[in-house]
């Protein structure tokens, strides 16, 4: 699902990208849900998006 | 003809602004320039005898009733067709005018059957009543001369009947078939006394006729009559009430003899449909009394055992003690709600409130997730709000008129009347669909533009008209310098002017020719009212959301936002759906659509409810339905929502419904959900409920009880019993009181009561101190999030791609005669015309693969296969195959997939790779084989 948001950030800026991921994580996705992503992309970073793990960055912080 | 008699002023109302004063009767009157003698007659107190002229029909001078005198005028001109003139003085009363009155009836009756004591239309007979006007005493011309009391009757049709022996031949019902339902199916065949009623030389049944009963509430006699009438008799008492099928939401008139009820006639002041109706509102009301309801709560603690009969108090309980459990065990995120897009809003609102504050957790959701969400998120992107902008009337000041992935004529039958009365007064019209709807041709209606694209490639279309507006020098620049955010704009015209967005990049991905994408552009950018429709077909798709926002820029760009005639115009599906949305029934938003995480807003609810609410978006049905196969979601309350039948991918939702230790449903019938339910709660249908819709333009409506709930309960009751149970009291003295703790609480609703809506019959929200009687019109003066916000709306092919295994698209739709999952309409005379969902193939992808019209094929996804009888169409073009999913044995869901929406996951319902093969074995063989199969191996 993450992956598809990015590809639906096509044509965007990296930062506008960014912002879109993660505050549709934000908006949208249960604490559980992140977490468990988070977990998944610990263990798979290649499989990720870029711009997904920039996204996740920004949201922990 | 109606119970309910609501003044006739014998012809429309005109609407200019120059003002006319005659004198009629001696009483001097001032109308509007253009208004008939007749009218103004009416107007100032004088009823002129009529029967060929109703004031929903433009006048046609046939029935020589209405004569009247006017000084210096020769002879007795017909008043519903002379139209008034400064300084006219008209006289409606005179010996000479009341002697052509009574000859004229004298021939009418002359051929007419006198059985007016045993006739169902006795005491409710405009004849009888001008008979009666006019002083008919004697009929000179006796009974023993040529006539036509032994016409046939024409009963083919399940709901009304023709008697052709009563016509008087006012041809009312012809021109209401054309004007107002707009199919034309009937006329007037043969001359002089031959002249007579024809549904085209057939049958009603087998003729184009709809249903829709125009021609039935127009006839002034009993010729075209309902059956129930005949049956029951005249209704004695009213109650206005509102439409529980589509979102178009048209107010009826509910007409009952005690308390059953006879007939519903639509409601001339009804703000959505003035008077109009379909097939499914006038008459498919049946299934509210139908012997599948079920009236008694049921419980049982497996799925794999028989329902038992229940008290309420022994199923809420049971039910509130189960979930209290599960919480205890899996935690308080392990349940969930989904409200329906069918009850009120008032049910809806304490569903949600019931789930936040009792259940403690914010999974709750709504059947938008799989229809209209994209429109909620794309609008209020681009807007601030998520809703549509315009009003129905709206569509009579378009100009140019461009429908995108809709079928107004079948999923929003009375809405289309109105909008192919402009195309025949000369809009435009540009029709996006992979089909060849009906809009494309019919009667006296051709579209400009028939855009036939692939499905799923609307972005790359919609962005091809953007990119001819924007390069070609169409955009209206000082619209977007004054209400639009300039810097979005800039990005936007950039990426819209790239060459890939061009009409002849985009002709190869999406089969639509460039020059055709160049030609619509520039017509929808002329206008000068230019106004997009879309339905499902733009927001089923895995870029649902994008398509919406890609039609806002366009509409932004073109400066066709904010006033009459233009606007972004979502034909939302179901009579509540807008309400369900508004209530809060999303797992991120509160009600008026704030996000949980406001913390302002959420101590409002806060305060008000008692309650701690949480903070943090819950999960869609979706998340629910993966989560539940993880162990993690363990408990459902169903209101009025079918999603084992409705949703896509219907192994995975059978699948997940199944791993639940407790599904509670609260509906009318034991649906395809109920087989995976522990507890049934009985719900009523909207003859039974008290309390309000709001339907796709915003129009919130009152919907009042009919009739008793013949369960005993209010669903809003039986929410406020379960709260209740599980330790968070509920209760309410009335509905109007939930409307009012809305009210309360949500800006857009603030000036809404029962008590206004009783007053002015309807309001479209905001309806606040701003606009205390409603907001037809939004975004007039500004957007609601001040500039319009233009979005990048790159094109992103769907995954779902056509292989070599899967080489046809499988779309699908809606038909007239049934609605959504056919819970109601199978339950109605509605079958007749539809009984079966039918997969629609064109001729060569039939001929390749040895199909023939009415064959059983396998429709096979990579997902699952299902078998439908085929029907060779020249609708679809070769590649693309369409069926509608009304029936449960069809198992149109069986093969969607699990595809969705990226920002809102409404499922890719439009785009599904299959491939057709003839089979032998029907579904009921299928059946039978595998049970067979399985008995062999037990």
């Amino acid at each position: 699902m993450a992956g598809q948001i990015a590809a639906n950030c096509a044509g965007l800026t990296e930062e506008q990208a960014v912002t879109r991921i993660s505050g549709h994580l934000h908006s949208f996705w249960t604490p559980v849900m992140i977490a468990e992503f988070g977990e998944f992309v610990r263990a798979y970073p290649d499989d990720v998006d870029p711009l997904v793990l920039c996204a996740l960055a920004r949201l922990d912080a | 003809m109606t119970l309910l008699h609501e003044p006739d002023y014998g012809t429309p109302a005109a609407l200019s602004l120059a003002r006319v004063e005659v004198v009629v009767d001696g009483v001097p009157v001032t109308v509007p320039a253009g208004t008939s003698v007749m009218r103004a007659a009416a107007e100032a107190g004088f009823d002129v005898p009529k029967l060929c002229a109703t004031d929903s029909l433009q006048p046609f001078g046939s029935c020589r009733l209405c004569v009247v005198e006017i000084d210096g005028k020769k002879g007795t001109p017909a008043s519903c067709t002379t139209p008034c003139e400064p300084g006219m003085v008209v006289r409606t009363q005179t010996p000479r005018v009341t002697e052509l009155r009574r000859n004229v009836m004298e021939l009418y009756i002359s051929d007419h059957p006198l059985d007016c004591l045993t006739c169902p239309a006795n005491g409710d007979c405009e004849l009888q009543d001008m008979a009666g006007v006019v002083g008919l005493r004697e009929v000179r011309y006796g009974y023993d001369g040529a006539n036509h009391l032994d016409a046939p009757t024409d009963d083919s049709n399940p709901y009304f009947s023709f008697d052709e022996s009563k016509c008087i031949a006012c041809s009312r019902c012809v021109r209401a078939c054309d004007e107002i339902q707009g199919t034309f199916a009937l006329t007037i065949v043969g001359r002089g006394f031959d002249s007579k009623v024809s549904p085209g030389g057939t049958s009603f049944m087998d003729s184009e006729c709809v249903s829709c009963g125009a021609c039935v509430q127009a006839c002034p006699t009993a010729t075209l009559e309902e059956k129930s009438v005949i049956d029951l008799g005249i209704p004695t008492r009213t109650v206005l009430t509102t439409c529980a099928y589509c979102g178009v939401g048209c107010s009826f008139k509910a007409e009952l003899r005690g308390d059953e009820l006879v007939r519903m006639v639509p409601a001339k002041d009804g703000g959505a449909n003035e008077g109009h109706s379909c097939v499914k509102g006038r008459f498919a009301w049946g299934y509210a009394t139908h012997p599948d309801r079920v009236l008694t709560p049921l419980i049982r603690d497996a799925i794999t055992e028989p329902w038992r009969e229940a008290s309420w108090e022994e199923a809420i309980g049971h039910a509130a003690t189960r979930i209290r459990d599960i919480q205890t065990r899996y935690g308080v995120d392990s349940v969930g709600g989904i409200t329906s897009s069918r009850c009120t809003n008032e049910e809806v609102f304490v569903v949600q409130k019931m789930v936040r504050a009792a259940f403690g957790t914010n999974n709750v959701d709504t059947c938008a997730r799989v229809c209209h969400s994209p429109t909620g998120y794309g609008l209020k992107q681009t807007f601030g709000a998520s809703a549509g902008t315009q009003d129905f009337k709206s569509v009579e000041s378009a100009d140019v008129i461009l429908v995108i992935g809709a079928n107004p004529t079948d999923a929003h039958p009375v809405f289309a009347s109105r909008m192919k009365r402009r195309l025949r007064d000369g809009a435009r019209l540009i029709i996006v669909d992979p089909r060849r709807i009906d809009l494309v041709r019919s009667a006296h209606i051709t579209a400009d533009h028939h855009l036939q694209l692939q499905p799923g490639t609307n972005v790359a279309v919609v962005n091809a008209l953007g990119h001819v507006i924007a390069t070609e020098g169409l955009i209206d620049r000082d619209f977007v310098a004054q209400r639009c955010d300039l810097a979005s704009f800039a990005a936007w015209e950039a990426f819209i002017s790239l060459p890939e967005n061009s009409p002849e990049a985009v002709e190869a991905v999406s089969g639509v020719p460039a020059e055709e994408l160049r030609a619509a552009a520039r017509l929808y950018a002329a206008g000068p009212n230019s106004a997009v429709y879309y339905g499902l077909g733009v927001t089923e798709h895995s870029q649902g959301s994008t398509m919406v926002m890609a039609m806002a820029n366009i509409a932004m760009a073109t400066g066709n936002i904010g006033r009459d005639g233009v606007g972004i115009n979502p034909l939302r599906g179901q009579n509540n759906v807008q309400g369900s949305c508004d209530m809060g029934s999303f797992p991120h938003e509160l009600p008026g659509y704030r996000h949980v995480s406001d913390d302002a807003v959420r101590e409002q609810f806060e305060v008000l409810w008692g309650a701690d609410l949480r903070g943090d978006p819950g999960m869609r049905i979706p998340n629910m339905l993966d989560a539940a196969l993880t162990g993690q979601f363990r408990a459902l309350f169903v209101q009025g929502e079918d999603i084992a039948q409705s949703d896509p991918n219907t192994q995975h939702v059978q699948r997940a419904l199944e791993a639940m230790d407790l599904v509670i449903v609260q509906d009318l019938f034991l649906n395809e959900t109920a087989r995976y339910a522990h507890v049934f709660l009985p719900g009523t249908s909207f003859l039974e409920k008290d309390g309000t819709f709001t339907n796709a333009e915003r129009r919130i409506n009152r919907v009042r009880p009919v009739m008793a709930a013949k369960t005993g309960k209010q669903e809003w009751e039986i929410i406020c019993d379960l709260s209740t149970a599980l330790g968070y009291p509920m209760a309410y003295d009335s509905s109007s009181e939930i409307m009012d703790e809305v009210a309360a609480l949500t800006p857009t609703f603030a000036g809404v009561s029962f008590a206004l809506l009783d007053e002015v019959g309807s309001v479209q929200w905001p309806c606040n101190a701003e606009h205390p009687l409603g907001t037809p019109i939004m975004h007039v003066d500004g957007f609601v999030r001040g500039k319009g916000a233009f979005q990048i709306t790159a094109f992103v092919p769907t995954d779902e791609r056509s292989t070599r295994r899967y080489p046809l698209l499988l779309t699908t739709g809606r038909i007239l005669s049934q609605y959504n999952v056919g819970a109601q309409t199978r339950r109605t005379a509605n079958v007749a015309w539809h009984d079966e969902d039918l997969l629609d193939i064109h001729e060569s992808d039939a001929e390749a693969r040895g199909i023939t019209d009415g064959g059983w094929v396998t429709i096979a996804s990579r997902v699952g296969t299902t078998v439908m009888r085929a029907q060779i169409s020249d609708r679809v073009p070769p590649g693309v195959v369409y069926t509608t999913f009304h029936f449960p044995g069809s198992g149109a869901n069986v093969i969607t997939t699990e595809y969705s929406d990226w920002a809102t996951n409404c499922p890719e319902y439009k785009v599904t790779a299959v491939e057709i093969t003839p089979t032998l074995r029907g579904p009921d063989a299928l059946l039978a084989s595998a049970e067979a199969d399985a008995g062999a191996l037990a």
